[in-house]
């Protein structure tokens, strides 16, 4: 099978990004010293899983790798390496790594440094050889038990004692038919007193319908404590240590242990260890436990687009029905077609709904990855940074949230390379040492915000103003007159850098222009607020699907439009006169701010069909936004909102500037979207133009 | 007639199959085997010339529908329609070809064809009949044609005396060509 195929990469990202999880939860637990081994466990599982998805479709230097960081992570599993930060670091590296091998690669692109990394790892492995000569004796176990001890089990059970924690062998008889249940539940019990080590058959099986097992826990609690509360009438406790008399457990059990049901999904041990077991293992294994499919986006594209014609037709017999009701308004069977064709609209809502949820993903997702970043970037400029996280559970359309990480990553490196200082300033200013990045996902209405905040020293308008007029951003009569809002704005103005010189990490000059044209691209705004000393928020506010959209129809010299309503802040109603020119550019007052007018039919050279006289004294301007722009566009009628599927427009007319798609509104008829954030651009271009002369541009 | 002859195409493409024609009959059933190389082309009619598009690049034949005007593309784009839930650009193949513009009548088609796997519909004045064309009465374009005109050109066909232009569609329907570019990028501050 093809490595480069979307199903492999799909997946390999998938077992990446749980790694990358578990390897963040380890880290933090490295810190406060107490790292709990299932979370080991389920890292190892999550390469496991990549090294096995790998070989099925010869993805070699992804299998090479997982492989070898499958063997460290087992190291760490049985005590023989510890999780220091060198470990760490080498461990995120490869994280890194696997994802520039998934990543799409040009054909004359440099493929990923494997080598080094390789070697790096095996490095690890090799020199904290034989950490321990800890073999103190665990003959009083017995040799029942010690002979079927995994070497991970044996190295918890150490580990336990190590602790100082005592042992116990759990005795619990199950009910043959419900024994999954059973063991899942006093295993949660048990977890909250201590550490489950291993389950093992027990020797006295008291009747065929039940199922006896021994469980060893390493607990901190006393025998009184842990028999008070795990006991009942099918489970007893029991301890096990050097003085303990040995368990009554009988050798002869083991050969016939497999017979037995007991390697349960749950013996998790058993399930990853690629010893022996695995292949009795894998028969259970087979069927996946997982209740998910993949879906491809396209397919659920289409199943919109159905709901969408479905949504025509049903607006259509509502027509049908209006017409009927004309001929008999009394008629029965009128008024059942009625009811029924309302029914059919609120169950249409409800599938609409549906299909929508399916292409929700928490944003979460992405805010693992900017994990990384944070904890990479810290260390490259040595700078403490903590990220807090709040909302990862906000749900977005998956294409938005696919398209938001490039911006955010962005946004995240300019935030700790220019907003937070350097340790000693922030310290002389009072500050903790540590820089707080905030990132914020909530959801406001039908729109979802997402906000980046730093503690950082914040943006000062006049420094901001001057270095747009170095950099020709401006001139000088600009400059003179700019406002602080217009100031901040010059961010996101391309070829706009803080920095005196670009570096690895952000300033490349390329940094917030981009991020400002991309979220744009979503129908969504950004908007800046900041503090000198104090810090700077970015905040992006986001459409939460973009599948279908609600449209404001406008008429323009006879031609029909829609406008998403996400960029509409405002439509209102004026009368010619009220229009006045700066420069030959029209504006208009509106609340005491001048607002630049788009004659929509100017634009777009739209030609009137004879006959067609709007009022000539009155104009409607709805008042879009994109980004921080504001402009008014001239129509010459409103004709309504409404829900739209945006359907994509052809390889020969979809990059025509203003357009972004097309939908249908009843009875067939075709009608174009406009892309707003173009407008807005052209306009404030035009603009520009107009009121400076255009002669300062570059 | 002509309508009759549309939904003998239609029933032709639908099914893919080979029809014998009155010729086939006479000479024979048999005829049909042994000329299994037999290309089948759609020709049709765009101002005073025949065209033909083969039949495999052709969906489906359909009456005029109403479009909706596309702003700053090329005036050969009649506009986008919807055929079936899919949004299609309907070019104006006169206009395309640069020949001269004259009315439709009833008689005038939309041939829907497929390139690249996009659905694109092409404004025909007439659609003629499904001709059969032997590799060897076709020719190449002829070295001494130039200009972008020719480049529209694939071959040329000869069916019973007649002369059948077989269209290039990549070329045709070039992307590059459907959107005018002064509206676009060049318009910022200089």
């Amino acid at each position: 099978m093809d490595p480069n195929s979307s199903e492999f990469i799909g997946e390999a990202q998938e077992s990446v990004e749980t790694f990358s999880r578990h390897l963040l939860e380890l880290e933090a637990q490295s810190r406060s010293g107490n790292i709990d081994p299932d979370r080991l466990n389920a890292a190892f599982r999550a390469v496991h899983s990549l090294k096995g998805l790998a070989g099925l479709f010869n993805a070699v230097e992804v299998g090479t790798l997982s492989h070898s960081v499958e063997g460290t992570l087992d190291r760490l599993r049985l005590g023989k390496l510890d999780l220091s930060k060198g470990v760490l670091d080498v461990l995120f590296d490869a994280v890194e790594l696997f994802s520039a091998l998934l990543a799409p690669r040009g054909e004359h692109e440099e493929p990923p440094d494997l080598i080094t990394l390789l070697e790096k790892v095996e490095g690890l492995s090799r020199s904290d050889e034989d950490g321990g000569g800890e073999d103190t004796s665990l003959e009083w176990l017995g040799e029942s038990i010690l002979s079927v001890l995994s070497e991970y089990e044996e190295h918890r059970l150490r580990e336990n004692l190590r602790k100082g924690r005592s042992l116990y062998r759990v005795h619990a008889s199950f009910d043959i038919l419900a024994i999954d249940v059973g063991i899942e539940q006093l295993k949660e019990k048990m977890k909250e007193y201590g550490e489950v080590i291993t389950y093992l058959p027990s020797a006295d099986s008291t009747s065929d319908d039940r199922i006896d097992l021994d469980i060893i826990l390493g607990s901190n609690l006393s025998f009184a404590e842990v028999s008070r509360e795990l006991s009942d009438r099918d489970v007893a406790v029991h301890r096990l240590g050097p003085s303990a008399a040995p368990p009554p457990s009988e050798p002869v059990h083991e050969e016939s242990a497999p017979a037995s049901p007991a390697p349960s999904p749950e013996v998790f041990a058993q399930d990853v260890e690629p010893d022996e077991t695995a292949t009795e293992a894998a028969e259970v294994s087979l069927r996946s436990l997982s209740q998910t499919v993949r879906v491809d986006l396209r397919r659920l594209d289409l199943l919109m687009n159905l709901v969408g014609e479905l949504g025509l037709i049903q607006a259509n017999l509502s027509t049908l029905h209006l017409s009927l009701r004309g001929i008999d308004a009394t008629a029965d069977a009128s008024r059942e077609l009625q009811a029924q064709v309302r029914d059919m609209s609120r169950k249409l809502t409800l599938l609409q709904q549906g299909i929508l949820d399916v292409r929700m993903v928490p944003i979460g997702q992405i805010f693992d990855k900017l994990h990384r970043v944070v904890r990479k970037l810290s260390r490259e400029l040595d700078k403490e940074i903590r990220l807090m996280i709040s909302g990862a559970e906000t749900v977005l359309d998956k294409l938005i949230v696919e398209e938001l990480s490039d911006p955010l990553m962005h946004m995240i490196r300019n935030c700790i390379d220019h907003g937070i200082e350097a340790t000693d300033v922030r310290v002389r200013s009072g500050k903790t040492a540590a820089g707080r990045v905030d990132l914020r996902a909530f959801q406001k209405g039908n729109r979802v915000v997402i906000e980046v905040e730093d503690d950082g020293g914040g943006m000062d308008w006049r420094k901001l103003r001057d270095l747009g007029l170095r950099r020709g951003l401006i001139d000088a009569d600009e400059a003179e007159t700019m406002s602080p809002t217009d100031a901040y704005n010059l961010i996101f103005a391309p070829g706009f850098s803080t920095r005196q010189e670009a570096n690895s990490v952000s300033g490349r000059g390329v940094g917030m222009d981009v991020v400002k044209t991309n979220i744009a691209k979503l129908s969504g705004m950004i908007d800046v607020h900041t503090e000198v000393g104090r810090g700077t928020r970015f905040a992006i506010t986001l459409p939460v699907t973009l599948a279908i959209i609600q449209a404001l129809v406008i008429e323009s010299a006879g031609h029909t439009f829609c406008i998403p309503l996400n960029a509409v802040l405002e439509s209102i109603m004026a009368e010619r006169a009220e229009v006045g020119t700066i420069e030959g550019q029209e504006v208009i007052t509106l609340r005491g701010r001048t607002l630049p007018l788009l004659q929509l039919s100017r634009l777009f050279g739209l030609k009137a069909p004879p006959g067609y006289n709007p009022d000539p004294n009155r104009i409607y301007v709805v008042v879009i936004g994109l980004a921080q722009h504001r402009v008014g566009l001239v129509v010459d009628e409103l004709l309504g909102q409404q829900d739209v599927v945006i359907k994509p427009l052809g390889r020969a007319i979809r990059n025509v500037p203003g357009i972004a798609g097309a939908t249908e509104l009843g009875a067939n008829r075709t009608v174009l979207l406009l892309d707003v954030g173009r407008l807005v651009d052209e306009g404030v271009r035009e603009l520009s133009s107009a009121v400076f002369g255009g002669e300062h541009g570059r | 007639m002509a309508g009759e002859t549309v939904d003998l195409w239609q029933a032709l493409l639908r099914s893919g199959e080979h029809t014998a024609t009155d010729e086939e009959y006479e000479h024979g059933y048999k005829q049909r085997e042994v000329r299994r190389d037999l290309r089948q082309y759609v020709a049709f009619r765009v101002g005073d010339e025949v065209y033909g598009l083969p039949i495999s690049e052709i969906e489906e034949i359909t009456k005029l529908f109403p479009t909706t005007f596309v702003p700053r593309t090329a005036p050969f784009l009649l506009g986008i329609g919807n055929v079936r839930g899919r949004i299609i650009p309907v070019v104006e193949l006169s206009r395309r070809l640069g020949l001269r513009s004259r009315g439709y009548d009833r008689s005038a088609r939309v041939l829907i064809v497929t390139l690249d796997d996009e659905p694109y519909g092409l404004l025909v004045h007439e659609v003629l009949e499904v001709v059969r064309i032997p590799p060897e009465q076709m020719e190449e374009r002829p070295g001494g044609m130039s200009g972008r005109r020719a480049d529209y050109i694939r071959a040329l066909g000869r069916y019973q005396g007649e002369l059948v232009i077989i269209l290039n569609l990549a070329e045709v329907l070039d992307p590059d060509d459907f959107i005018l570019l002064d509206v676009s990028e060049e318009r910022g501050p200089r």
